[in-house]
């Protein structure tokens, strides 16, 4: 691997995301954490009510990295071939053969827009697909493109007829973010933008896969000494109301961190550490990520959702007091 | 191998750190001894301590370098200087750096030039502010001003320790005289006798150090007496019996040699045990028994007197006279003076002792001026026609410290005397006629005396004093010697010590013996 990209790692980051920044506006951390999830591998579950550019959003990273992208809005009548692809007879001349239609999901980026309306069983063949990067139809495994990047968004406000994502399923999700309304003055920009007064920029192709891939490459490689290690670790071991010893985790939570949630915040501390100019892993690293990391894969139990207490309030408290 | 500059600013860093926790120690030694200080220091108010002042400062130094120590041996850890010197900005550099310096990674690499590079930017060793607790050694100080304060208070319990640190200063002067006895001794010292004499008498010079009443210090030096007599009476016993082995069996030998040999007067009864020469025959034999006395375990000097017999006897010149005079010479080198010096520095510390001695009307009085009562102390000389009156100037023909050996009434009596064979203690006591006018104030007088017996060009201190009783001294003499006398008898004497003792006293008595006639 050469060191000048590594050295150039920061400068690509913040190339790809200024380039973004022109064309989603008020959304700095969400583009952030998009792009450190994209960069880390993993797949990012956004909550967001419609109308705040999500699927603008996924465009564009999709133009910005010249990759392909695809949007599957979920239905409760979408089905697993829907996303997926079929097998279809095809007639050659004389003889009838089946083909493999592609479905969406063989896009390097996805927009999986209200994942949760669709049933378990075609989620399950989605998230499945996230997670072994592979589809299998009649005996076939076909192999999803790289980089692959699933953005999959919650509608909070339609709950009824929805499937929630079940634990397991959310554990898949590498982050989740909240994206909520902007500003009074990025919200004035949009609405220049949006309604002709200014024109949008052209949005330029900044990198491409094979840029993401040696990014992931090279944050995978990233030191982290082991006390940051370990401080990840115990912020895990402290989720858990069996052995923590704070009062508001053995009071609310009912399931805590899996160990796949230490793997989602050590990945993305890495990335945001070199995003930062930095050669190496820092606690405050550790406790940036930890939110997006956590926030879906700690289960509160009825005493904490009758109360409202908010997972992002845990987080803090450990996060604080771990140190 | 040219090392990183983070590992010099690591080392130099842990110096920092280190300096800065051996000065906050060495603050918060000094707070936890101002604090001790203060304690002892109030307490001593309460319960009397000696020497508290140095002893509590001998004690915060003390606790002074333990806690120094303490910081000493808490050298900071690499990891622990990497901790610090990443609070200061180096965002975990420092703490990766020490966990990946050997890794050869392209990554790692990369880091490193970073990391060199900020290094190179940022003096974290300057920028490391080194915290010194002020407040702590401010209090320190303010209580330690104040244990000063509280120091020089007036309490009783203080007064008390006053009064005893002056006594063991007065016990100190003794046990350097002890010194001094010592170390003339170790210029000397040959024997197994003498090396003994010589660690009692360190014994006692160490006991006596922490002495804090005179009686106790009088009782240490009793119990030295007997030790120095026991090692005497030892060394005699030996060589009674080396000289009984020698002796026995031959012509030359009288039934009571042996027993004379054993009242410890051994050149006294050569006379009576022995014949005045001894033959040829007698001196064979006389070599042959001590050739076989050299072969038993007998003490050093011992083995020398046997030794200068066998020289004798191997020219066949051994006679009573020599043989005598070896004995003498042996028995001069018992510790005579040394007993007789340990006796004087008891009575002085006796004399020392608060009780005192008992007047004509059987109160105590102090023996020195400065406890204010009516002493005082004059050399004289006795009067031919009344031995026990004394007279200033030419009338008399015989200078006399009045220094009879008589137990004054003085109730502090040694605990050697108490249930064993010695001799009961007697204490010295001087008691002189007044000089000056009748009726005056004043005592210690020094100065010349004329014709008629008065004081010419006088040196007068006046103390603090009241008249007291004016004592004629004969009549003192007689109810001290009567009283003496019933001390002394209070006691077993030794059968044969008893005529020596009569002997004395019908002396002292001028020939009576408690009013009676001695017979």
């Amino acid at each position: 691997m050469e060191k000048r990209y590594i050295r150039n790692f920061q400068q690509s980051f913040e190339a790809i995301e200024e380039e973004i920044k022109k064309a989603i506006i008020g959304q700095e951390e969400i583009v952030r954490n998009m792009l450190i999830g994209i960069v880390a591998g993993g797949n990012v579950l956004m909550e967001g009510t419609p109308g705040l550019g999500k699927t603008q959003l996924v465009k564009v990273l999709s133009q910005v990295l010249n990759v392909s992208f695809a949007r599957i809005q979920f239905t409760p009548d979408l089905m697993p071939i829907d996303i997926l692809g079929t097998v279809i007879v095809n007639k050659k001349e004389e003889d009838f053969g089946f083909t493999f239609q592609k479905g969406p999901i063989f896009n390097s980026l996805i927009l999986a827009d209200e994942i949760n309306r669709a049933t378990p069983k075609t989620q399950s063949a989605m998230l499945e697909a996230m997670q072994e990067k592979t589809i299998t139809v009649g005996g076939d495994t076909y192999k999803l493109p790289e980089p692959f990047f699933v953005l999959a968004t919650e509608n909070p406000l339609d709950m009824e007829g929805t499937y929630p994502l079940p634990e397991a399923q959310l554990d898949r999700f590498l982050f989740k973010l909240k994206i909520s309304i902007p500003n009074m003055e990025a919200l004035s920009r949009i609405i220049d933008i949006t309604t002709g007064k200014q024109n949008i920029l052209q949005i330029k192709k900044v990198a491409d896969k094979e840029a993401i891939l040696k990014m992931k490459e090279i944050a995978m490689k990233l030191p982290i000494a082991l006390p940051i290690k370990e401080y990840a670790i115990r912020i895990m071991l402290a989720t858990h109301p069996q052995q923590s010893q704070f009062q508001a985790v053995k009071d609310y939570v009912k399931c805590g961190v899996s160990p796949r949630g230490v793997q989602a915040m050590i990945k993305a501390a890495k990335v945001r550490a070199l995003a930062e100019g930095r050669f190496n892993v820092s606690y405050d690293d550790i406790e940036d990520m930890a939110y997006p990391c956590l926030r879906h894969r700690i289960f509160m139990n009825f005493r904490g959702l009758a109360d409202g207490v908010d997972t992002d309030d845990i987080i803090k408290d450990i996060v604080k007091r771990v140190k | 191998m040219q090392s990183h500059p983070a590992e010099k600013t690591l080392k130099k860093l842990k110096g920092k750190i280190w300096g800065e926790r051996i000065l906050n120690l060495m603050i918060q030694g000094l707070l936890v001894s101002s604090i001790f200080l203060f304690l002892s220091i109030l307490f001593s108010h309460i319960y009397p301590i000696v020497y508290v002042f140095r002893k509590v400062v001998y004690m915060a130094l003390f606790i002074l370098i333990i806690f120094i120590s303490i910081g000493l041996f808490k050298k900071p850890l690499l990891q622990e200087a990497a901790t610090i010197g990443d609070s200061l900005g180096l965002k975990d550099r420092l703490v990766t750096y020490i966990e990946y310096k050997d890794n050869k990674s392209p990554v790692v690499e990369v880091f490193m030039e970073n990391l060199e590079h900020i290094i190179e930017n940022m003096d974290i060793v300057k920028k490391y502010k080194v915290k010194i607790k002020f407040k702590n050694l401010l209090i320190a100080a303010l209580i330690s001003s104040l244990s000063l304060g509280v120091y020089f208070l007036p309490s009783n319990a203080r007064q008390i320790a006053e009064e005893s640190e002056d006594i063991n200063k007065m016990i100190k002067e003794e046990a350097k005289k002890i010194r001094d006895i010592k170390e003339k001794k170790i210029d000397s010292a040959s024997d197994d006798a003498s090396k003994d004499l010589i660690n009692t008498l360190e014994k006692l010079e160490k006991k006596l150090e922490s002495c804090y009443s005179f009686n106790e210090a009088a009782t240490e030096i009793s119990q030295t007496q007997r030790k120095i007599e026991g090692i005497d009476v030892r060394n005699t016993y030996d060589m009674i019996e080396a000289l009984s082995g020698v002796f026995n069996g031959t012509l030359a030998m009288e039934n009571s040699f042996e027993i004379s040999l054993m009242n410890d007067d051994i050149d006294k009864n050569l006379d009576i045990g022995l014949n005045t020469n001894f033959s040829e025959e007698d001196q064979q034999k006389f070599l042959k028994n001590l050739k076989k006395e050299m072969d038993k375990p007998h003490n050093s000097n011992t083995k020398d007197i046997l030794k200068k017999i066998e020289a004798e006897l191997a020219n066949n010149s051994l006679n009573k006279e020599k043989l005598k005079r070896m004995i003498k010479y042996n028995k001069e080198n018992i510790e005579e003076d040394t007993l007789i010096k340990l006796q004087e520095a008891k009575e002085r510390l006796m004399a020392q002792d608060d009780n005192g001695m008992k007047n004509q009307v059987g109160d105590y009085q102090f023996s020195t001026f400065d406890k204010g009562k009516n002493m005082d102390y004059r050399k004289g000389e006795v009067s031919d026609s009344d031995e026990n009156k004394m007279f200033i100037g030419g009338r008399g023909n015989k200078s006399v410290t009045s220094s009879c050996g008589i137990g004054g009434g003085h109730q502090r009596a040694s605990d050697e005397g108490r249930g064993e064979e010695t001799l009961g203690e007697l204490d010295k006591n001087s008691k002189n006629e007044r000089l000056g006018d009748d009726g005056s104030s004043v005592s210690n007088i020094y100065g010349q005396i004329n014709d008629s017996g008065t004081i010419i060009h006088q040196v007068s201190n006046k103390v603090l004093a009241i008249d007291g009783e004016s004592s004629i001294l004969e009549a003192a003499l007689k109810e001290f010697q009567k009283d003496g006398l019933k001390y002394v008898y209070k006691y077993k004497i030794p059968l044969k010590r008893r005529e020596l003792i009569m002997d004395y006293f019908s002396r002292l008595n001028g020939g009576e013996l408690d009013g009676e006639e001695i017979h």
